[in-house]
C-alpha cells in the first residue's frame, strides 16, 4: 500500500492489497459497534465513587454530553463511509482518496474502531504492542491485524495532519 | 425530619465549593497512539509540541498527567473535548 500526498492537500491510499482493502471497507461498521465498548467510548468525567462522595449527579453529563459525542462519532463515520464509497479499482489498483478536510473524521473513526475491537477481544498491552505477529488463522488474530492496520493508518494521518 | 415553622429547608452548595479549582487528568490506555495523544494535547490545550510531548510521556510512563487546573466550567469543556478525541480524561477537585 502506498500513501501519497497531493498539492491539492488530498491524500491517496493506493495499491492496496485486497485484504487491507477489505479491512478498510469494514472500518465504518467496526467503528459503529458501540454497544460492546460503550463505557470506554462514553466515559464519565468523574469516578462514580468520587461523584457520590462529593454529591455530583452524573446523569446531567450523560444527558447533555453523550448525545453530542454520539453525533460527533456518527458524523466522522459518515465522512469516512463517503470517502470509502470511491474505494474501487479505477486503474487496476484499489485506491481511496482522503480530502484534507476529512482527516479528523478519519482519525476519529479509526480510533472508534480500534477501541471497539480491543474491547470486543479484550486485547492486552502485550498483544497491542505488536511483540508477536497475529495468528491470521484465527478470528482473534484477524481482529488484532485490523487494530494494527488501523493504527498504521492513524500514524500516517497524524503525520499528515501536522 | 420536619421542624415546626419551617416551610422550606433546601441545602445549597457552598459558594466556596463552586469556586474551588478543578483538575483535568488524562489517563493512560493501551490503544491511543503516542503521536495522536500529543496532537490532541496541542489542539485542545494549546500546548506547544514539546510540552504536549512531555505530558504524553507522563501519561505513558506514570499512567496519568494533570493537564489543566482552573475553573470548573473550563475544565468540563476540556474533558468533553478530550472525550471527543476518545482520550480517557477525568475531573478532580484540586487540593487547596
Amino acid at each position: 500500500m502506498r500513501f501519497r500526498r497531493y498539492s491539492s492537500d488530498a491524500f491517496e491510499l493506493c495499491d492496496i492489497h485486497p485484504l487491507f482493502a477489505e479491512l478498510l471497507a469494514e472500518l465504518p461498521r467496526a467503528a459503529a459497534r458501540h454497544d460492546s465498548a460503550r463505557a470506554r467510548l462514553y466515559p464519565d468525567p468523574i469516578g462514580s465513587d468520587v461523584a457520590e462522595a462529593i454529591g455530583e449527579d452524573l446523569e446531567d453529563w450523560r444527558e447533555h454530553v453523550h448525545p453530542e459525542l454520539e453525533r460527533l462519532f456518527a458524523g466522522s463515520r459518515e465522512k469516512v463511509s463517503e470517502d470509502l464509497g470511491a474505494l474501487g479499482a479505477k486503474t487496476g489498483s484499489v485506491r481511496c482518496v482522503i480530502p484534507r478536510d476529512n482527516i479528523d473524521a478519519w482519525l476519529n473513526a479509526l480510533n472508534q474502531a480500534r477501541l471497539v475491537i480491543v474491547e470486543e477481544n479484550n486485547f492486552g498491552e502485550r498483544e497491542l504492542s505488536g511483540a508477536e505477529p497475529p495468528d491470521l488463522s484465527t478470528r482473534r488474530g484477524l481482529a488484532l491485524l485490523k487494530v494494527h492496520f488501523y493504527a498504521h493508518l492513524q500514524e500516517l494521518l497524524v503525520e499528515a495532519a501536522g | 425530619m420536619s421542624q415546626a415553622g419551617v416551610l422550606t429547608d433546601v441545602e445549597t452548595r457552598d459558594e466556596d465549593a463552586l469556586d474551588q479549582p478543578w483538575n483535568v487528568v488524562v489517563h493512560n490506555d493501551p490503544v491511543n497512539l503516542m503521536s495522536y495523544v500529543t496532537m490532541v494535547f496541542q489542539r485542545v490545550l494549546g500546548f506547544p509540541r514539546d510540552k504536549a510531548t512531555r505530558h504524553m510521556l507522563e501519561v505513558h510512563h506514570k499512567g496519568r498527567s494533570l493537564v489543566y487546573t482552573g475553573e470548573r466550567e473550563r475544565a468540563e469543556a476540556i474533558v468533553e473535548q478530550l472525550h471527543g478525541y476518545l482520550l480517557l480524561a477525568t475531573l478532580e477537585q484540586a487540593e487547596l
